[in-house]
């Protein structure tokens, strides 16, 4: 369990807005291992959403990443995903790493059904094994023929198993999509039609939908909150991805539903032993569902470690003071001073020093290194100097 | 009835979609009205041939019994010349809606009139469609040089008063379609023949057949050079009429509209969400942009394309009103209102040669219109669920 999915190394961001150049991530480091759940917790504008766009490269246009290194351990070596080419990324997102966004139903085009959608992810990354799918069928029928009736099987049933062949061969052939359109000889695409929603509606069934076979066809604006997030789980997880982004799943549900989601996103994880890397700004959520947890402030890591170890004895002032603030009844409720810092100009030195009440000279002129203060407990802070004390 | 029911039950969402739309149809009178004036016009288009029976080989072209400047009232009997007698053998024994200037019938080239109408007006807004949805799409989806570049060539277009920028077109395009340009035909005819045939039914892998097909339409090209040269020289001479001149002429001036119209829709809905999600998922550009994003944006489009097939045919009219849209004789509402110029103002004598063409161009451009409004009414998302 100590090989990584993906290691984030010194990735720098920056938005060129009208106002000024926004610094919004500064040297982030972060790890996933392999089949955990790493939760990354921050206020708003905090740059979790960014830091997990520019895993897929996806980061809107004034937004350029300037430095760094995002390493993936998807393939048989492990590729650096900044310094790839936009095919080969395509290739990468849906199949390998997925997205689970915080707005199902905006995330669902309108005009489709939920078999289209998860379909078209489908037939993107699996095309070969709905083929597959398809061909078995076929060559059923084609056995039923000759067995049974003792006839032989037609011209086109023939055709439409050689068309399924050369697409298993090779699933961007020419000759498939040119007679796509032709009437007779395209009948081995409603052969794939038929295979591909029996996937769709297998895997509707693992996000525990009641009545998959009538969801397909249902439209988003048809939809409820909690079935539109598990459609949109299933369209995450249908390529069955090494890592999964959770940008804040369960913000806009409510409490039942996200508990129900929750459930779910464990069970899905132990089946499909994918890593998720869950983003939000929960800290109760965190608790419940995640392996370990990463503070993000103002663009920078500042507080890495496991979940116990983290709520125990946290070392950043800033996660302390987060801890402190989450509202417990019978406890007065504290808030962190001041407000976050404006990231066109942000502090000298460590980002975090006007707002901390144990911030000394240094931490104004210096920023502080990212270092393991305790095994497995990383810290950006000059509090805990150099490694382990 | 059980098995009425039973289908019911197993009708698909586009199915439920298509009745959901049928009943939006059914509660507005006025979009009745337009279906029921261009489904009039359908029929009377597709029944012309036994509705008015050409009488000289080009049907297109309307019959005469004589050739007098004075039109005729509604009923008068035919000439008995030569002509007079063509038409005769056709079954015709007196002018139904009276003669235009030139004895040329009123009847027949209303009728045919509608099929000139049709032509005019889906063959331009489709084809303006076609260019100002992918010419308006690239450009509000890559943004940029490219948007720029793409919508001031549009802004060229528009500063031109839509009608004498077609006057202009129409008097300097060519008669027959460059040579230059139509000696590509056959070869690429050639060239994407082969390329399906080979690859699709004698399952050739794809980079084999696209040099198969290329091979084959250059060595028809050097063939025909060396060889063929001068036969087939009428095959590649494709003139091109003032009808035809009209169709591409407002085909350019047609299309900057609908390219300013969908790059706005573009550029509003490539921000959505779902595009993100797409994205996420690892579709092409391609596949977002024509799978994601015009399903979205297309509605207005539409709308507007259906309420513009009346205006099309009208600037048609106009066009040949001025004489410079459809040949002399030439089945076209616009003409025969043209014929009647030197009559407009003698008061309502000669009404026939103005009105009963005229009322056709009203009754076609209302019957469109209204049917782009009910269309905006039943496809526009927003207002569908009301």
């Amino acid at each position: 369990m100590t090989e990584n999915t993906i290691r984030i190394e010194d990735l720098e961001l920056k938005f060129y807005t009208y106002e000024g150049v926004v610094q919004a991530l500064d040297k982030v480091n972060l790890e996933l291992k392999k089949g955990e759940i790493l939760g990354l917790v921050g206020e708003t504008g905090c740059g979790k959403s960014v830091t997990s766009l520019s895993i897929l490269n996806l980061v809107p246009t004034p937004g350029r990443i300037e430095g760094g290194h995002i390493v993936f351990y998807g393939g048989e070596k492990p590729v650096d995903l900044l310094q790839q080419k936009e095919s080969f990324l395509r290739g990468v997102r849906g199949k390998d790493i997925a997205m689970i966004f915080q707005e199902p139903r905006a995330y669902l085009n309108p005009v489709y059904t939920v078999k289209d959608q998860i379909g078209e992810v489908l037939m993107l990354h699996r095309k070969q094994e709905i083929a597959q799918m398809a061909l078995a069928e076929v060559e059923a029928k084609i056995e039923n023929k000759t067995k049974t009736k003792k006839t032989k099987p037609g011209f086109l049933l023939n055709y439409e198993r050689k068309t399924l062949q050369k697409m298993l061969k090779n699933p961007n052939a020419l000759s498939p999509k040119m007679i796509s359109r032709v009437p007779l000889l395209n009948r081995y695409k409603r052969r794939m039609k038929n295979a591909l929603r029996e996937e769709v509606v297998r895997i509707l069934r693992d996000m525990e939908l009641p009545d998959p076979e009538r969801v397909v066809d249902m439209y988003p604006h048809e939809l409820s909150g909690g079935m539109a997030q598990r459609v949109v789980i299933a369209l995450a997880l249908s390529c069955n991805p090494m890592m999964l982004i959770a940008d804040e799943p369960t913000t806009n549900l409510d409490v039942t539903i996200q508990f129900q989601i929750l459930n779910l996103i464990r069970k899905l994880q132990q089946k499909y032993g994918s890593a998720i890397l869950y983003i939000t700004h929960d800290l109760g959520v965190v608790a419940e569902l995640c392996d370990r947890v990463a503070v993000m402030y103002a663009g920078v890591v500042s507080e890495v470690a496991e979940v116990e170890e983290l709520f125990k004895n946290p070392l950043h002032p800033y996660t302390q003071a987060l801890l402190e603030s989450i509202p417990r009844p019978g406890k007065e409720f504290k808030s962190i001073e001041g407000t976050v810092p404006s990231l066109i100009t942000p502090p000298s030195g460590c980002r975090f020093h006007d707002r901390c009440s144990y911030a000394m000279d240094i931490c104004v002129t210096t920023k502080p290194p990212y270092v393991e203060a305790k095994k497995e407990h990383f810290v950006s802070c000059h509090l805990y100097p150099g490694g382990s004390k | 009835m059980s098995r009425i029911e039973e289908f019911k039950k197993s009708m698909g969402p586009t199915l439920k979609e298509l009745k959901f739309t049928l009943h939006r149809v059914k509660r507005s009178p006025l979009s009745i009205l337009g279906m029921a004036i261009v489904i009039f016009f359908t029929f009377v288009a597709v029944l012309a041939p036994v509705i008015a029976p050409p009488v000289f080989l080009d049907p297109f072209s309307v019959w005469r019994d004589g050739f007098t400047t004075i039109p005729k009232p509604p009923g008068t009997p035919l000439a008995t010349g030569l002509f007079g007698q063509m038409a005769r053998a056709k079954g015709y024994t007196v002018h139904l809606w009276g003669s235009e200037s030139g004895d040329y019938d009123i009847f027949y080239g209303c009728i045919w009139g509608t099929i000139t109408a049709f032509r005019i007006g889906l063959l331009v807004t489709a084809v303006s469609l076609i260019i100002g949805l992918l010419i308006g799409a690239i450009a509000g989806y890559y943004g940029g040089v490219i948007d720029e570049i793409m919508m001031r060539f549009t802004d060229i277009i528009f500063a031109f008063p839509g009608l004498v920028l077609a006057i202009a077109l129409v008097v300097t395009l060519p008669n027959s379609l460059p040579l230059e340009l139509s000696q590509f035909i056959f070869p690429t005819v050639i060239f994407i023949a082969v390329t399906i045939i080979t690859s699709s039914i004698l399952k050739m892998s794809s980079g084999k057949s696209l040099l198969l097909g290329f091979i084959c339409a250059v060595a028809f090209a050097a063939l025909d050079a060396l060889v063929l040269n001068r036969a087939p020289l009428w095959l590649y001479h494709i003139p091109l009429n003032n009808l035809d001149k009209s169709l591409i002429a407002l085909t350019i001036v047609g299309w900057p509209g609908y390219a300013r119209l969908i790059r706005g829709e573009v550029l509003r809905v490539r921000i959505e969400d779902y595009v993100e999600a797409s994205k996420a998922v690892g579709c092409s550009d391609f596949r977002i942009l024509f799978r994601h994003i015009l399903p979205n944006s297309i509605y207005a489009i539409l709308i507007t394309a259906s309420l513009d097939i009346g205006g099309v045919v009208l600037l048609a009219a106009a066009l040949s009103f001025l004489g410079i849209g459809a040949p002399r004789g030439y089945a076209d509402w616009g003409q025969m209102i043209s014929f009647a110029r030197n009559y407009v103002t003698l008061g309502m004598q000669y009404w026939y040669t103005f009105f009963i063409p005229g009322f056709f161009i009203f009754l076609f451009v209302l019957g469109w219109n209204l049917l782009g409004d009910a269309f905006r009414d039943i496809l526009d998302p927003t207002l569908r669920r009301r």
